[in-house]
């Protein structure tokens, strides 16, 4: 455990690194903002094509996203296109552009996604879940917004079905002698990717998660052998039992 | 077992001292014409966390530890230096908690980009493990204190624009995870004659890859064309530990298992693509193809000692010595994408996919297993048993979709699709053994036919109200032709035992949006997930097992704005969601009830401009589940079932144009259904940020 010394000497070093700089720059500034500068108009929308004229490239290629399906068409509905998710970019055209100048960047802030998606707003306040809501990670981590799939995959990307999780969770990539094929089927079968109130995100915590599949008639034989006397212990992923349960290379029954 | 607290490494803190020094020295050459620099910086000199009850669930739920913490928990700086050219950095140090975020990118507007990003942050685990109350004399078992896994990447991009060249753009990236996990593969608690799977299980993680990717971008003849080319390494140390508790003096009841596992796997990836827009934009064709290749191997030893440390073998022991596995996974993929605008208010997509993948795989798995028995013996030291594995498999993909947009219908947008997938896959699977119980042999090739229908509309039918629907449905078929299999004896099971999987999934969600006036907005949202199971086994059990998940998630929100200083919102959310199976209608002890996953969450924020320089804000939020199914006569129960809830009161004051002060204080609180879980926790955490920016 660091000493309360050593925390604190890191903590005062970083601050004077970024103060001694910050102080600087404002010596050298002629003043910080003021109230002059202080925007007080209210933002309206203008529309993709006044969004085209700078962004013309974005702008063509997101025609082939599948959130550009719910564009409506014309002028009669405002907040369409890209300021549906950038916000009304009046301001933003008024100030001459710039990297977040008056506008939204949903990349940065998940407020954005949330307004259409507002059930995902709770998921990540759930207790176990992807660090969205902390910084620590953003919706554009594993869906592109303007991508030909905003999905993370489907059955006609290049990437296959596992490829943005196992980018991080290389652990659990395989590939593996022993195959689960239920991996192929994605991680969502088992994991609930935004949050969720079970432990590791699964979408059941009991050995419910298992015999979605593994139930036969002859219940609580699976397979050939009796799990009568081993699955009211606990899971199917205990010590001891199937341990392996993203793939083995050493047994075929995943147990280690 | 190693210090479960990592120290910061070299590489790291090197790259964040690189990071805030060029920042720093940066900072004077930025300023230094101040019409062109735009800065803001946002200290958190105090983050003082208290926790009365479970520390360890705080920190895995909250993503912060106890104690003292400070830095910056923001930084952010843009200049144009010269009128091509644009300078932004970004930044982030909370350094008691490990929570880097450093990001530069230096632009030329016709030159292109060098860019450079490092981030890290922790996770924490609760080391715990699972409650059963009927236990009279243990409750809960403790795991280690400190589970805390350290994740980070550093990522350096060079983008040069080449004069009649194409451009290349080079990425170096290192990311890496180091610290400790947990895990759910709880060991065996026995009080008395009864046992039930509670005792902790954790994990240590040591694992790094590097990666370097070469990519060209060009357009020729009116097709943008890329080329990537992509390498990776990657290696990994893991030691999973698993530990059993018992009441009774009987030795194999306290066994400890570690398992080690040191993969290493290489990743090349050739990618290339080109597309076009045609017909003055009406119509947009692209096709791309990847080849990709991952080499990866596995050394791994298992250790069973008794409780003294002892390596010991007892009953069915896993003594297992350098096994080793290598893998060869080769994979094709075609895809291409046709788009046309058969009118101004009608557009087909069309997308399909080709995709081949060869996979190679062996492994020798070697025990010793002898002697053995239930009192424990020590092992001899040879290995007694080897088991060889071979696995051959094919899997032939091709994917199709096809979907109509359509915007004919005024203030309305609506859409179908059609994605059909067809898979074929050829599997061998062999493991020679000694044992007999341990031979496996099976040919099986799949058939998958996956079938997808989806359509839903956006329509604002007039200016206060917005619609959305959308419905999918989803058929996967999945027939095994099971060529040849072991036979099942008194002590081993045949090695198929599924024929053939449906699974029907009914997925709808729609929002109703209303906004009358620009101060009340409400909201209501609701999907449905339907999904189930048939399953059914081999000739001799063809009885066809039905399993179903089912969730229903209910969203209400309100947004009020009574007038230019108030901001209120106001959000509730309900999931109701359970997984069925035949196994809970079982008169068996192993019968499993519906398991339930339902929470119900309310959330209210209040924002108030007191003046033009203070403002007030507040946040309230309550969380409740409550599955909890008081079946430990026959089982565990493991709904999570608890009351959680956070307060928040924050207040932010320009003291002078341009610097900001904002303390905030929030109280969370977490108290779980004793029969069910511990973890009890009651959190006091108090911010002070300062915000400075300058134009």
């Amino acid at each position: 455990m660091k000493s309360l010394n050593g925390r604190l000497c890191m903590t005062l070093c970083v601050l004077s690194l970024s103060m001694a700089s910050t102080a600087w720059a404002v010596e050298t500034a002629p003043e910080l903002s003021s109230d002059k500068k202080t925007i007080e108009a209210i933002p309206e929308y203008v529309g993709t094509e006044t969004c085209a004229e700078c962004h013309e490239k974005e702008v063509r290629a997101f025609k082939t996203s599948t959130h550009s399906r719910m564009a409506i068409a014309g002028e009669e509905v405002k907040a369409q296109g890209c300021e549906s998710c950038h916000g009304p970019g009046s301001l933003h055209v008024d100030a001459g552009g710039g990297r977040g100048v008056h506008i939204q960047n949903p990349g940065k802030n998940p407020e954005a996604c949330f307004a259409c998606h507002s059930d995902k707003k709770h998921e990540f306040r759930l207790p176990y879940r992807h660090p969205v809501l902390e910084g620590k990670m953003s919706c554009t981590d594993c869906h592109d917004p303007h991508g030909e799939d905003v999905r993370p995959w489907s059955g006609t990307s290049v990437k296959d079905a596992n490829e943005t999780c196992t980018k991080c969770h290389k652990e659990q990539r395989g590939p593996f002698v022993w195959e689960h094929e239920v991996v192929r089927e994605g991680c969502t079968t088992c994991h609930k990717v935004h949050g969720s109130i079970n432990e590791k995100m699964l979408v059941a915590r009991d050995n419910n998660l298992c015999q979605r599949c593994h139930t036969q008639a002859s219940f609580p034989t699976i397979g050939r052998s009796s799990h009568a006397t081993r699955l009211p212990g606990g899971t199917c992923f205990s010590a001891g039992c199937h341990t392996a349960v993203h793939g083995s290379n050493f047994d075929d029954h995943l147990r280690y | 077992m190693r210090n479960p607290t990592p120290p910061f490494d070299r590489f790291r803190k090197a790259a964040l001292f690189a990071g805030l020094a060029a920042l720093a020295a940066a900072g004077p050459v930025l300023a230094s014409d101040s019409n062109n620099v735009s800065w803001t910086v946002v200290a958190e000199p105090a983050r003082i966390v208290s926790v009365d009850g479970d520390t360890g669930r705080f920190r895995a739920h909250r993503w912060m530890d106890n104690g003292y913490a400070g830095g910056v928990s923001a930084f952010e700086a843009e200049a144009t230096p010269s009128k091509d050219v644009t300078v932004r950095a970004q930044g982030r140090a909370i350094v008691d908690e490990d929570d880097y975020e450093f990001f530069i990118n230096i632009n030329h507007e016709d030159r292109g980009f060098v860019e450079m990003q490092f981030k890290e942050f922790r996770k924490y685990y609760d080391s715990t493990g699972g409650k059963y109350y009927p236990f009279s004399q243990i409750g809960t078992v403790e795991g280690l204190e400190d589970l805390v896994l350290n994740i980070g990447e550093f990522k350096i991009t060079g983008h040069a624009k080449l004069e009649r060249l194409p451009d290349v753009t080079l990425t170096y990236e290192h990311e890496y995870r180091d610290g400790m996990k947990s895990r759910l593969t709880w060991g065996a608690v026995q009080e008395g004659g009864l046992s039930r799977n509670v005792a902790p299980s954790w994990q240590d993680v040591d694992e790094a890859t590097d990666s370097f990717e070469v990519r060209l971008d060009d357009t020729f003849k009116g097709f943008d064309w890329y080329v990537s080319q992509y390498w990776e390494s990657y290696e990994g140390d893991y030691t999973r530990y698993e530990r059993n508790v018992s009441t009774n003096t009987t030795a194999s009841q306290r066994k400890t298992r570690d398992q080690h596992q040191d993969p290493e796997a290489d990743r090349i990836s050739t990618q290339m693509g080109f597309e076009r827009w045609f017909a003055k934009d009406r119509g947009f064709f692209s096709s791309g193809y990847r080849f990709s290749q991952i080499d990866n191997s596995e050394l791994e030893s298992i250790f069973e000692r008794n409780e003294a440390g002892i390596l010991t073998n007892f009953s069915n022991p896993k003594q297992i010595r350098d096994s080793y596995a290598t893998n060869q996974f080769v994979s094709n993929t075609w895809v291409g994408h046709l788009l046309w605008m058969l009118s101004d208010s009608l557009t087909a997509v069309t997308k399909v996919k080709t995709e081949w993948i060869e996979r190679d795989s062996s492994s020798l798995y070697r025990a010793d297993s002898s002697p053995n028995s239930s009192g424990g013996s020590t092992p001899n030291g040879e290995i007694d048993q080897t088991d060889a594995s071979e696995v051959d498999n094919k899997v032939r993909n091709f994917g199709e979709s096809f979907s109509l947009r359509y915007s004919g219908i005024p203030r309305a947008s609506l859409f179908a699709e059609y994605e059909s997938e067809q898979l074929r896959n050829w599997l061998t699977e062999d493991r020679r053994s000694a044992s007999a119980s341990e031979v496996f042999n099976r040919e099986s090739i799949a058939h998958t036919w996956r079938n997808a229908v989806k359509a839903g509309f956006n329509t604002s039918p007039w200016e206060p109200v917005k619609i959305t629907l959308q419905a999918r449905q989803r058929w996967d078929d999945i027939n095994y032709n099971n060529r040849r299999f072991t036979e099942p004896t008194t002590s081993a099971a045949r090695s198929v035992f599924v024929d053939g999987q449906d699974i029907t999934a009914t997925d709808l969600s729609s929002k109703l949006t209303y906004k009358p006036c620009r101060w009340f907005i409400p909201s209501v949202r609701y999907q449905r997930s339907d999904i189930s199971y048939d399953t059914w086994g081999v000739p001799d059990d063809q009885n066809i097992i039905e399993s179903r998940g089912l969730t229903d998630t209910y969203t209400a929100d309100l947004t009020i704005l009574p007038n230019d200083r108030w901001s209120v919102t106001l959000s509730t959310s309900l999931q109701d969601s359970s997984i069925l199976t035949p196994s809970a209608n079982s008169t068996s002890a192993a019968q499993a009830p519906r398991f339930n996953s339902d929470v119900w969450s309310w959330m209210g924020t209040a924002d108030y401009q007191v003046s033009d320089k203070v403002s007030v804000n507040t946040l309230a939020r309550y969380s409740r589940a409550d599955n909890f199914n008081d079946f430990t006569s026959i089982g565990l129960p493991y709904g999570a079932d608890y009351n959680e809830w956070e307060a928040s009161l924050g207040l932010s004051w320009r003291a002078k144009p341009g610097f900001t002060v904002a303390p905030r204080y929030t109280l969370y609180g977490y108290n779980p259904n004793d029969m069910a879980d511990s973890g009890q926790y009651t959190a006091h955490v108090v911010w002070v940020d300062c915000k400075i920016e300058w134009k």
